[in-house]
Formats: C-alpha cells, structure tokens, sequence
C-alpha cells in the first residue's frame, strides 16, 4: 500500500448503469504517478462512507482517468471535490506485453487500460462466435504468453473447454470494501491457500484452475 | 494532555495510551495493516474473530453498503487461532501496542482451551469473548441469553486467563438477555469489561433483481454511523451498572463520536465499519481527536468519562 496523491477532481460521468450498479469515469488532477490498467484505491475527502478500487484508464501529465463500480444509489464524487489515492498494486500476475486479454464489451472499461501496456484484446463482437474468432487467429499466426478472461464463468469453462492447455487467467471484479486486505468482502477461494486470497491485495487475475467457481459466482459480484 | 486509559487487571493494571482501538472483524488479522499505517499510534488493536477451527467464508454477497452504514454477512471465516499465534503474532509489534484477539466457539471447553493458548502465547493483551456466535446453544445452552450461564462461564474463563489476559465480554445482538444483567453476570463471573455493541441485525433489498443484496439467509450484521444512537443508549446502560470498564462499539466515525462515547460512560472505543472507509482512517481520527480535546480544553479522559446529564424543564 503506497499513498500516491492528494487529487481534485474534474469531473465524473456515468459510463454503464446496470441494476443496482452504476460505472463511473472520473477525471481527475494531481495524480503523481500511475500506469493504465494499474488498480488504485481512493477516498473521498467530502463524503467518505468507504473506500473503493479503481484502475487507471488513462494518465497523462498529472490528469487521470479513473474508472470505479458504485452502488447505484451512492453519491457520486463532484467535480472540485478531493480524493485521496492510494496504489494497491501488488498483483500476483503481470498483464503487459505477450498477455493477450479475452472480454466481452460489459468487461471492457476495465481491461481496456492493458491494451495501453501492450497486451492483446479481443473483445467478442455481437453476433459472433467468441471461440470461432479465437481460433481463426490463432490460425493467422495469434500467440500469446498467457491468456487472461474476463467473461462470465459459462464462458470461463467453455475456454478451459476449448484451449485445455492455455492455464488461463480469470478475472474477479469483486465488490470491495476496505481495499487492504482485511475485511475479508472480496477474498476468492482458490485450492492451494485455506485462507483464500484478496482480490484487493493480489487480484484482479487469478489462475483459473486454483478458484473455486461455483463459491466465486455466489461471492461478493465478481462477474459484473 | 494526556489521553491515557489505564484499565484493572488482577491487582494490577493495564495501560493504554488513548482510549481508540479497532474492532474485530474489521481489522482483519492486523499483519494487513503493518504497511498501511503506524499501528502503534492506536490505544490497542484487535483481531478478526477465530474458531477452534478453520473457517470458510460465506456463500453469498458477503457485504453491502447502506445511506449510513453497511452490512455485513461474511460468515466463519478466518485461520485459526493457533495459526494467528504461530504465523502472525511474531510479526506485530505487541510490545508498543496491546493486541487482543476476539474468539468464539460452541462449547466452554473450547473457550477456555483458547483463553489459554492466548495466555501462553506471552504476547497476547486481553481475549474478547464474542457472544455473537450463531452456533451458541448448539451443543451447550447459550451461554448469552442466560445470565447464570454467562457467570458461570466466565467463572471458567477467568480461571484460564489466570490475570494474565484481560477478559472482555462481547455483547450479542441475538442475547434475550437485558443488558444490565449481561454486564452484572459477566463481571460477577470474572469479566474484566463488556464490550457493546455488536452488529446489529439489518438487510437490504435490490428492487430491480427482487432479492436480498447481502448474506444467504438475506440478512447480515449492520455496522456503522446509522447505529450509533443505539449503541449510545446501550452504552449508557451499561456503564450505569458496570464496575468494570465499558468498551463502546458502534457507529463510532468521528472524533467528536469518540468524546461521546466517553461522557456515555466508556473507557475505550472501538471502531470497525468508518476505519474502512480510509486507509489513513485511523491516524486522521487521532489527529483530530488530540485536536478537539484541546479545544474543549479537557486535559485527561478522566474528567469527562460519564459526565453526560439529562436535562428538562423543571415541573412548573
Ligand atoms: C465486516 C465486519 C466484520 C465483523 N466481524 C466481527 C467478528 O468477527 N467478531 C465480532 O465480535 N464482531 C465483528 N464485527 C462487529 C464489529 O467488531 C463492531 O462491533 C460492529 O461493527 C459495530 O461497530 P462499527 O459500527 O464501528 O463497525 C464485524 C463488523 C464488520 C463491519
Ligand atoms: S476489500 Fe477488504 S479484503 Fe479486499
């Protein structure tokens, strides 16, 4: 946990609304140092009930782009307003260069910063099919290192189904609350650690084989 | 000024250097928090809760935020408390900081087996006894909704903390017990303070998708500023009949909420749901807590602890 900035922010726009979750994009200035796709915590000087993850969509000079889920009903951060950013970078897993990421549009705000670190995206295009696209370039000569999916999990095990030996990555978005590690809201159970793991300190990316699906699809919304 | 609390334990006392402590649950293991802030600044931290057993957490939407507070169903969830001992306990600085852990187990036999290795650990400040525990009752008759029950294992715990430990008992949201007798039957049985409150029992619903956002019986614990009130009144209550300290738990965000608390009639505060809001949460409230206390121009907690009087009208 490293504090990065004091930051003011510019502004805020609602990007996606879904049931009870709203994703909100918001501008802000006096960021000291973040890279796209880096995943920070932050808090609000003014109205403060918790604190919440975001990834970095873009950073340039001392201007960010953050973009965070809310509850559809929290008060959005106003422009002028302070937050305070922490970084919570300490993955397991590095995404960059090699990493090709597999998502679907509802996923792609918060995968597309990666792109900007080198990886590979692939977004499912409506009216496809996801895995006849996926093998058309992997035939064209597509290759990667390691693969990461941010899909839902039917989608997760048809991968597993369709490329067995890629040892995939998953992606938890899981709902989170105190962002360090401690309350436990965003931990995955995964096999070879009896505590499980905290999507906050070492996630998003987990090793598809370690996690235990059928807890992580009744955990804390880990696939919106 | 001085914002040290000193607290009796066996024919001494333990000191601690202001009356703010975390909460369990909240603070997960401690160790988490070793990079985030200076922990030795708090007045005592405490652990999540353990079992004799591993836990595992909840099935469910395990938490969700409410206008006020939040609610929580994280279900049995942490290592046990012979891991904490031996993994995480060695990494705190327990010498600049009292560390209490927070336990909770079906039968007395097992308290008082955890009690102990809390005891021969060496570094372990004091044991809260959570009375929130579902399965309470289970195999024993519920040691919280009984006020004989409660004395009597606190008789039993007392014995194993040997006035080495301090003993605090946790008040349950669930006991059919009125308070003043919780409080009475646990110092009676060797309790060396009563912590309140606890969650409170809470749920939500998300009107779009027809169900319950948190838990898997749709309900959780609610925490936070929302519940303050209560747990002022409850502690109010308490610290009528106590002879032992009351440590206030509930709703606590603010360093104003903390002085509250303290002309309520407590000697520390805990403070769970409002330290998640902020990594810093906890030194910022220190800050502002010397800060307030010197405007107020209150020189020890000891002047104001319980000041608090109702006022009316005369009867004309
Ligand atoms: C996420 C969370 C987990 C908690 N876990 C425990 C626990 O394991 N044992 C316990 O005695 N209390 C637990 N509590 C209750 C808190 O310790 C505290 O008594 C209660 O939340 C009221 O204080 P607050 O409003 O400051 O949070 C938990 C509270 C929260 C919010
Ligand atoms: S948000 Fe609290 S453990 Fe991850």
């Amino acid at each position: 946990m490293r504090f990065l900035s004091e930051t003011e922010v510019l502004a805020c726009h609602e990007l996606r609304r879904a049931g009870a979750r709203r994703w909100l994009r918001l501008e802000v200035a006096g960021l000291a140092a973040a890279s796209p796709g880096e995943t920070v915590l932050f808090s609000e000087d003014r109205h403060s009930p918790r604190c919440r993850i975001a990834t970095v969509d873009r950073f340039s000079g001392d201007r960010a782009v953050l973009v965070a889920k809310f509850e559809a009903d929290d008060l959005a951060p106003a422009a002028g307003n302070g937050l305070t950013v922490w970084s919570n970078e300490n993955p397991a897993v590095s995404v960059g260069a090699g990493s090709l990421i597999v998502t679907t549009s509802a996923f792609l705000y918060r995968v597309a910063p990666f792109a900007l670190r080198g990886a590979t995206v692939l977004v499912e295009e409506a009216g496809t099919d996801l895995w006849q696209d996926l093998r058309r370039r992997v035939e064209r000569g597509l290759a990667w290192t390691s693969v990461f999916l941010a899909l839902e999990p039917v989608r997760l095990q048809a991968f597993a189904a369709e490329f067995p030996d890629a040892n995939p990555y998953l992606f938890a978005n899981m709902d989170m609350s105190c962002g360090i590690g401690a309350c436990r809201s965003c931990h995955v159970t995964v096999s070879d650690n009896k505590d499980g793991e905290a999507s906050c300190r070492v996630g998003p990316w987990f090793a598809l084989q370690r996690v235990n699906l059928v807890r992580l699809q009744f955990a804390s919304a880990p696939f919106i | 000024m001085d914002l040290s609390v000193t607290v009796p334990m066996g024919a001494g006392g333990v000191t601690f250097k202001n009356p703010v402590m975390s909460a369990a649950g909240t603070f997960g293991n401690i160790v988490e928090y070793l990079d985030v802030f200076d922990i030795t600044r708090l007045g005592a931290v405490v652990a999540n809760s353990f079992l004799p057993w591993q836990g595992e957490p909840n099935r469910c939407r395990r938490f969700a935020h409410t206008e006020s507070g939040y609610l929580s169903a994280f279900g049995i969830n942490n290592m046990t408390l012979d891991r904490f001992i031996a993994e995480a306990l060695p990494r705190l600085p327990a010498e600049d900081v009292p560390v209490f852990v927070n336990i909770k187990a079906p039968t007395r036999v097992q308290l008082v087996d955890m009690t102990r290795a809390c005891v021969e650990s060496g570094r372990i400040a004091g044991v809260e006894v959570n009375g929130n525990f579902p399965y309470a009752g289970r195999d024993e008759p519920s040691y919280w909704d009984n006020p004989q029950q409660n004395e009597e294992m606190f008789r039993a715990l007392s014995a194993a903390a040997e006035g080495k430990v301090l003993l605090w008992s946790k008040a349950a949201t669930s006991a059919k017990m009125i308070i003043e007798d919780f409080v009475s039957a646990s110092e009676r049985g060797g309790a060396d303070g009563t912590v309140l409150f606890n969650a409170i029992p809470g749920a939500r619903i998300d009107i779009e998708r027809r169900a319950f956002v948190c838990g898997s019986t749709g309900f959780g614990g609610y925490s936070g500023s929302g519940v303050k009130p209560f747990a002022l009144w409850r502690c109010v209550q308490a610290a009528r009949v106590a002879t032992r300290p009351v440590i206030a738990s509930g709703g606590i965000t603010t360093a104003e909420d903390v002085v509250e608390f303290i002309m309520a009639g407590a000697h520390l505060v805990q403070i769970g749901a409002a330290s998640m809001s902020r990594p810093d949460y906890f030194p910022r409230l220190l800050d502002d807590l010397y800060a307030l206390m010197e405007r107020l121009g209150v020189r020890s907690l000891d002047e104001i602890r319980g000041c608090a009087r109702a006022e009316a009208a005369p009867e004309t």
